[in-house]
């Protein structure tokens, strides 16, 4: 399974002045992953994104892309990775056409009916100027871009955040279209929980600079629950449990987060806390709130 | 090869002024084809070169601060082996335009393979120095600064080594030795450098927001937080010293290079851009009118208020740059030869085309129209005939009579405006503006 490793990061820091951006990450993502970048603002994901592509060197630790040194990626690896930046780098006096055209001659391979599909599909004006299209064009474009060459890695920053519900909606579709192409790698990064929900097999949680969770998205939901304590008398204090991470109290009413939860730990904790314990799935939304709090 | 063929699209046809150009200039080298002797092949080339040359390093820089563009495999080598391939393109287009030219010319007159290879070689220079500095001036307006002076330096040199025939040495073997230099320099640093970074000749949205974010700490009222906004983090003072520090920088690279050039030349050169740089303030209001979109909803203020208030703003902003436009004219007033116009007329005329700019500025809420164009030439035409024909000429009377119209036009383009802002429709002037 080693050889189906695209991406390993290990004990990945950077600072800016005295400013931590990247506290240790360590992290990998295996062929056909799709993997969700989940963070808040400045948490530290688009750094990250950065040092995995080469763009920034890390102050410590190591990643590597296809084996190699992201810092010093040969061309042969290059051309396996296609790139969305958060804000588009197009020029605008530039039709989306000129861009493409410009785009595929820099490859061997370019999928021209893969990128006239998605341009009628996503309704892209090509002939236009750039300048004129709005922000929501210009990233349809920018992602056009990043799959002509039919990318073995695909890094989105953020891909989504300037779409509107419809486009959104039909770009996650064709994301999952894209993921479905067992081959490939996806790593995006998001702060619409339901994106990634939907769309991602794996999620790595982001908290200031610091990996809070990583690993199957499915495994995640498994793993953390919404426990409800019901018990005859009021709490006199907030119970303390293994791996709990948020409570609230109400009354006779406890509600905690637990993570690396198991079914069989019910019994044990309704007979510690003498409560009735009733225990509920998390969306991935829970989740991120619970670990930020 | 392909991606040279997208380099050259985008140079000589993206646009449909580049077409024009383009089409119009192959024309031209179609009647010198027919016409021998003509000047047309001549009149042609610098309408095909013009966009590649001024733009083509600016068009690279832009081209490779892409991040994603730095993915794609040997993207940099690519753009670098294309530019130097349109350099060369660039000198095969100036040596056919002259072989042109020089074939109806009696063959004991016609030049030889040396003077090619001199036009070569000079072609090769130009076109070297335009794409490395215009690349190198894009990244920032101090770099622009840095660029013009180093610019001047071979030029300085060759005035005091007292080479005289500078298009010879610009031909010489040493010349292109020295372009490979630079070539080798430049491709070492571009190909090995992380990020390239994107041209900021204009200042961002952002930047102005960033300026606030700095100084945070300090508690602003809402009026200095909207100003700050307006203008970009500077203030009046800051826009009238840097006005003040590139008027002194110019004047003494005009003084160094001009003294000989006879002193109403150098009056007229040297007054003549203390009012340019006066009409800075038209740059300066247009930003103000496109930041003050976003003032519409937090200012909480009709448009006519809106408008009033920024026009306040620059009322402060055309103090600071007038301001420092007449202490810089002053001073070349008193270190230099008097011109035979009166010190009173001098401070009322360089000011007169900032004035007019100011307001063009200001009402730029709409996509441009002929009036505006028609506005600049009017600009353009006191600029000339109230300014600097006078002082070339040597003129001995004051035209006061040229003062009336532009300030005329001035007030015009002030009411112009203000009915523009009463009726602006901001959704189209975001528009404008991202064309």
């Amino acid at each position: 399974m080693m050889n189906d490793t695209v991406l390993r990061t290990s004990d990945l820091t950077k600072a800016v002045g005295s400013k931590q951006i990247l506290k240790g990450a360590t992290l990998a993502a295996g062929k056909g992953e799709v993997v969700g970048l989940l963070g808040k603002n400045g948490a530290g994901k688009s750094t990250l994104l950065d040092i995995l592509l080469g763009f920034a060197l890390p102050t410590s630790g190591e990643c590597r892309v296809f084996g190699e040194r992201s810092a010093d990626l040969s061309a042969a690896s290059k051309a396996r990775i296609g790139f969305v930046a958060q804000h588009d780098e197009l020029m605008s006096l530039m039709t989306g056409a000129q861009h493409l055209a410009l785009a595929a001659s820099f490859h061997d391979h370019w999928d021209h009916e893969l990128i006239a599909r998605l341009a009628r599909e996503w309704e892209v004006p090509l002939n236009r100027r750039v300048g004129v299209l709005s922000g929501g064009e210009r990233q349809k474009i920018a992602t056009l871009l990043a799959l002509g060459h039919r990318p073995e890695l695909l890094v989105m920053d953020e891909p989504a955040s300037g779409l509107d519900p419809m486009a959104r909606r039909q770009f996650m579709v064709t994301l999952l279209e894209i993921a479905a192409d067992t081959s490939r790698t996806i790593l995006f990064s998001s702060h619409i929980v339901s994106d990634i929900e939907r769309v991602a097999s794996h999620v790595w949680i982001m908290r200031e600079g610091s990996i809070a969770w990583q690993g199957e998205l499915d495994h995640l939901k498994e793993s953390m629950v919404r426990l409800i304590l019901r018990a005859e008398e009021d709490f006199a204090r907030p119970p303390r449990l293994a791996g709990q991470l948020h409570c609230e109290l109400a009354g006779n009413s406890a509600t905690l987060v637990l993570r690396d939860w198991q079914p069989g730990r019910l019994r044990e904790i309704e007979q510690a806390t003498g409560s009735i314990a009733e225990a509920l799935p998390l969306t991935l939304e829970d989740i991120f709130l619970a670990v930020h709090a | 090869m392909r991606t040279f063929l997208q380099l050259l699209r985008i140079a000589f046809w993206m646009l449909p002024v580049q077409r024009t150009l383009t089409v119009t200039a192959a024309l031209l080298q179609l009647a010198g084809l027919f016409a021998p002797g003509a000047v047309l092949p001549r009149l042609g080339m610098p309408l095909l070169l013009v966009v590649p040359l001024l733009a083509g390093g600016v068009l690279l820089r832009t081209l490779s601060a892409s991040r994603a563009l730095m993915l794609r495999p040997h993207a940099r080598g690519r753009l670098l082996a294309g530019a130097i391939c349109m350099l060369l393109l660039v000198a095969a287009f100036s040596v056919t335009s002259q072989w042109l030219e020089m074939r109806s010319v009696p063959p004991q007159y016609q030049p030889g393979p040396e003077f090619y290879l001199l036009m070569i070689s000079v072609a090769l220079s130009f076109g070297t120095l335009c794409t490395v500095t215009m690349f190198v001036a894009s990244r920032s307006p101090l770099w622009t600064l840095l660029i013009l002076l180093i610019w001047q330096a071979p030029g300085l040199a060759m005035h005091l080594l007292g080479v005289e025939d500078a298009p010879r040495l610009l031909g010489s073997p040493v010349s292109l030795a020295m372009d490979a230099a630079i070539w080798i320099g430049f491709s070492i640093w571009y190909l090995r450098a992380r990020l390239v970074h994107a041209s900021s000749w204009r200042r961002r949205e952002s930047a102005g927001a960033e300026g606030d974010a700095t100084s945070l700490a300090a508690p602003v009222t809402r009026e200095q937080a909207m100003t700050r906004w307006l203008l970009g983090g500077a203030t009046p003072l800051t826009i009238g010293l840097q006005c003040l520090a590139a008027a002194v920088v110019v004047l003494v690279i005009q003084w160094i290079f001009a003294r000989d050039a006879g002193i109403r030349s150098l009056h007229a050169m040297m007054y003549g851009t203390l009012s340019l740089v006066g009409v800075v303030a038209g740059a300066v209001s247009r930003t103000m009118a496109s930041r003050a979109r976003g003032l519409w909803l937090t200012a909480g203020r009709t448009r006519r208020a809106l408008h009033a208030w920024t026009e306040r703003r620059l009322l402060r902003v055309m103090l600071a740059i007038f301001a420092a436009v007449e202490l810089a004219t002053t001073l070349v007033w008193w270190l230099l030869p008097r011109p035979g116009l009166s010190l009173p007329y001098l401070l009322c005329a360089v000011l007169a085309p900032g004035i007019g700019a100011a307001w063009l500025g200001l009402m730029q809420q709409h996509r441009r129209s002929w009036f505006d164009a028609v506005a600049a030439f009017g600009i353009f035409l006191g600029w000339s005939y109230g300014l600097v024909g006078p002082l070339y000429g040597g003129a001995t009377s004051n035209p006061w009579e040229l003062l009336g119209p532009q300030v005329a036009l001035a007030a015009l383009l002030r009411e112009v405006g203000y009915l523009r802002w009463r009726s602006a429709d901001w959704r189209r002037v975001q528009r404008a503006q991202a064309e």
